[in-house]
């Protein structure tokens, strides 16, 4: 397709003075002039060379995590013998917040150029970027010819992954309480025997093996570990409640770095961790794995997950899950705390799974309700909120006390406190060898 | 009122008055426009034509050329077309007495006073006339805004100023052109003043029962002319080219490099909207009882965690203890956690203030 350009906009504006002192006529003197523009512009737009002419490629990251920032960049090759001005638009969404989708480069004869921008993507998902619109302007700039060239790529949103430090944390701290450099109060050591060693004072004197004491001639102590090669599964909700946003963003964001922080520590701490993502149907699954790849496959099944507007099938996901891993498993819903939902659907269907596995619920809750909730009200609306705030965590407190009841349980923590006091509950699981 | 909270209806309601407002000013006058010999106004020339009516003679009023047995035709405003004009001319040649009171018309020979383009005559003129028919015509007070005509040979003026002539008269083939520096005169405001009536008697009515066809002068704005005809073929041309620049520029404006790209929109909706909502089903429904007993519950709860009771520790049990710890009496932390009735939203209100007031003072946060 032929377009004109602003140069020719322009010159038909600058035109209009020469033609007040055309002696023709009003008729002729605009036919004289625009006809010589006319011809001009054809000429220009003959000469233009054909967009598909053109190799153009385009430098996109196959993953950036949302948030982040990465670059997209174009290049340009002009296989003719002068300098082109070629102009470029890609299909970026405006979500990737791209600092432009369009740029303008002078390609020299023979030569290459290249444009590129950042994108900072505000939403996780699969972005297809198939087209790009190429226009390429004509040796005097008055007319370019423009053509949608076909240039699939796919562009992968991963999740944020805020909790990554709270991961490495306390992955370093359960193996330094493995090797038995540090010595902690509390539950921890685990139940599976590792290796003997000599005693130190910080050492129970119950953990003294007296057998090998005796033929080594001083204190031997028994260490152990915490077991490996459990089984954790994340059931991540994607249903209807999942979509309301809390602190800015769905709760299923909130859930999915519970999630990743999760599989994380547990792949890494010898534990086999999956996934299975449902709302009316289940969505997505990762079988139980362990491995430094695992957090990868999690996160990849994942990001393309949209809440769905739907009322979320407990009783399918937890059937599938049955069928799927026969091995006693701590199982991880990460969903929320609604009553309806709760007595409707997740109590009914609790009994298929609880009997088998351990279960833990992880809900985010909204800490604009329990700020409203301890608030000084100034106004009649305020304090009418404060009750409903009020009565919103009194619900909420019943539900947990119902699945704590049922023998789960429940973790229900706002925003950015989710996922380390999940873990945090995985791990207390594994110290005392509920699992 | 609340219909006209939304846009539509302040808009509808704006273009009402604008309609009624463009209706109530820009109707016509009812006083017609100026020389109409309809009209009864100040600039209107009702009064002229009964005048005329009064001394006999048949008056035609019309926008053609006067008929063949018409002796004298008025026009006081000459819009008349070429066809129109030469029919007028030849209707004068056989005999005719044509009275023009349009200074710009060419129906008359007499050009302007070229010294001073349209010369405004001062008032009065010396009514030196050389005219016999208009010897018993007295003075005439020419309005402001008339001209003065040089004579052409051949040709005799009267109300006279230096060579110049207010009313100036000639000859043309077998009848007379008579012409006069504006018609002013003849409308009904002036046509009472000096000796005006006495003029148009003379002019138009020598004797008692003259055909006298009235030409009506043209409704301002009816003609075929526009202000595009004031502008010379280079300026249209030029702007033509504006114009055609213009295109250009919306064609460029309008192919834009590159599709829009749509995505699906994610559901935009606060978890705490539900909270909020209740909350305002709660105040519409005026539930200041059930609104304090929430307050009060919340309050209830919090202490019993903060002070080690459990959660399903009774009001009283609470206050007790608290009343112990922070010296509050019991009565007053009881009063906020079972709070009696409340008749008002006001009331709630100082009652959310007092259940955080005690639990502040209780845990002192």
């Amino acid at each position: 397709m032929v377009v004109p350009t602003r140069r020719l906009a322009l010159l038909a504006l600058a035109l209009s003075v020469p033609v007040l002192f055309v002696p023709l006529g009003l008729v002729a003197a605009l036919a004289l002039v625009n006809g010589v523009l006319l011809v001009v512009a054809l000429v220009d737009g003959a000469r233009a060379p054909r967009p598909a002419s053109l190799p153009v490629e385009r430098q996109l990251p196959a993953v950036v995590a949302l948030g982040s920032e990465a670059e997209v960049a174009w290049w340009v090759r002009n296989p003719s013998p002068r300098t082109l001005v070629v102009a470029l638009a890609d299909e970026l969404a405006p979500s990737l917040r791209a600092g432009t989708r369009r740029a303008r480069l002078v390609v020299p004869a023979g030569g290459q150029a290249r444009a590129a921008t950042s994108i900072r993507p505000s939403r996780r998902g699969r972005f297809e970027v198939a087209e790009l619109a190429v226009r390429v302007e004509g040796p005097f700039g008055l007319v370019a010819r423009q053509a949608t060239m076909s240039l699939p790529a796919t562009l992968a949103v991963h999740p944020r992954y805020r909790s990554a430090a709270e991961a490495e944390l306390r992955i370093n701290r359960a193996r330094l309480l493995e090797v038995g450099l540090r010595s902690a109060p509390g539950r921890g050591g685990g139940t599976e025997f590792d290796a003997l060693r000599e005693y130190s004072v910080d050492d129970e004197s119950r953990r003294i093996d007296w057998a090998a004491t005796a033929r080594a001639g001083r204190a031997i102590v028994r260490t152990y570990r915490a077991e490996r090669n459990q089984t954790v599964v994340c059931l991540l909700d994607n249903g209807r409640t999942m979509a309301a946003r809390v602190d800015g963003v769905p709760r299923l964001e909130h859930a999915m770095d519970a999630v990743m922080m999760l599989t994380h520590v547990a792949s890494r701490l010898g534990d086999r961790a999956g996934l299975l993502a449902f709302d009316r149907e289940v969505r997505a699954v990762v079988g139980p794995r362990h491995g430094p790849g695992q957090l990868a496959r999690v996160t990849e099944a994942m990001y393309v997950l949209d809440p769905a507007l739907v009322e979320s099938d407990y009783r399918g996901a937890f059937a599938h899950t049955l069928a799927r891993f026969r091995r006693r498993a701590l199982l991880v819903v990460c969903t929320e705390l609604a009553e309806q939902a709760f007595t409707e659907t997740l109590l009914p269907a609790l009994g298929l799974v609880g009997r088998h596995h351990l279960v833990v619920v992880a809900a985010v809750a909204d800490p604009a309700v329990a700020r409203w909730a301890a608030s000084v009200p100034d106004d009649a609306t305020g304090t009418y909120r404060k009750a409903a705030a009020i009565a919103a965590l009194g619900e909420r407190r019943r539900v947990a006390a119902r699945l704590r009841g049922l023998g789960a349980t429940v973790v229900d923590a706002p925003p950015g406190e989710l996922a380390p006091r999940l873990t945090d509950a995985y791990l207390a699981v594994k110290a005392t060898g509920r699992l | 009122m609340r219909w006209f909270e939304q846009r539509w209806a302040r808009g509808a309601a704006l273009l009402a008055v604008i309609v009624a407002g463009v209706l109530l000013v820009g109707r016509p006058a009812e006083d017609g426009p100026p020389l109409d010999p309809d009209s009864s106004g100040p600039l209107g020339t009702a009064a002229l034509v009964a005048l005329l009516g009064e001394l006999g003679a048949e008056v035609d009023i019309d926008n053609a050329a006067p008929a063949a047995g018409d002796e004298v035709a008025l026009v006081l405003a000459d819009d008349l077309d070429d066809a129109g004009r030469a029919e007028l001319e030849a209707w004068v040649r056989s005999g005719g007495t044509l009275v023009v009171a349009d200074p710009a018309s060419t129906l008359h020979p007499f050009p302007p006073d070229p010294t001073a383009g349209l010369s405004f005559v001062d008032v009065p003129v010396d009514r030196s006339c050389a005219i016999p028919a208009l010897a018993s015509v007295g003075e005439v007070e020419p309005p402001a805004g008339s001209v003065v005509y040089e004579l052409v040979p051949g040709a005799s003026g009267c109300y006279r100023t230096g060579d110049l002539a207010y009313l100036a008269a000639v000859a043309e083939g077998d009848g007379v052109v008579v012409a006069i520096g504006g018609a002013g005169l003849f409308t009904n405001q002036a046509i009472g003043d000096a000796d005006h009536a006495v003029l148009a008697a003379a002019l138009l009515v020598p004797r008692p029962g003259t055909d006298v066809a009235f030409l009506r002068p043209p409704v301002p704005g009816s003609g075929g002319e526009g202000l595009g005809d004031l502008v010379g073929d280079n300026v249209k041309a030029a702007l033509w080219q504006l114009g055609l620049a213009f295109v250009v520029y919306a064609l460029w404006r309008a192919r834009r490099l590159g599709r829009p790209v749509a995505e699906r929109q994610p559901v935009e909706l606060e978890a705490s909207e539900l909270v909020v909502a209740v909350g305002r089903l709660l105040q519409q429904a005026r539930h200041h009882d059930e609104a304090a007993r929430l307050v009060g519950d919340g309050l209830r709860r919090r202490l019993a965690e903060r002070l080690g009771l459990g959660p399903e520790a009774t009001a009283e049990q609470v206050a007790e203890v608290a009343a112990g710890r922070s010296g509050i009496p019991t009565e007053r932390i009881l009063a906020a956690m079972a709070p009696p009735p409340l008749r008002s939203a006001e009331a709630l209100v100082a009652h959310g203030v007092r259940a955080e007031a005690i639990h502040q003072e209780v845990l002192h946060v």
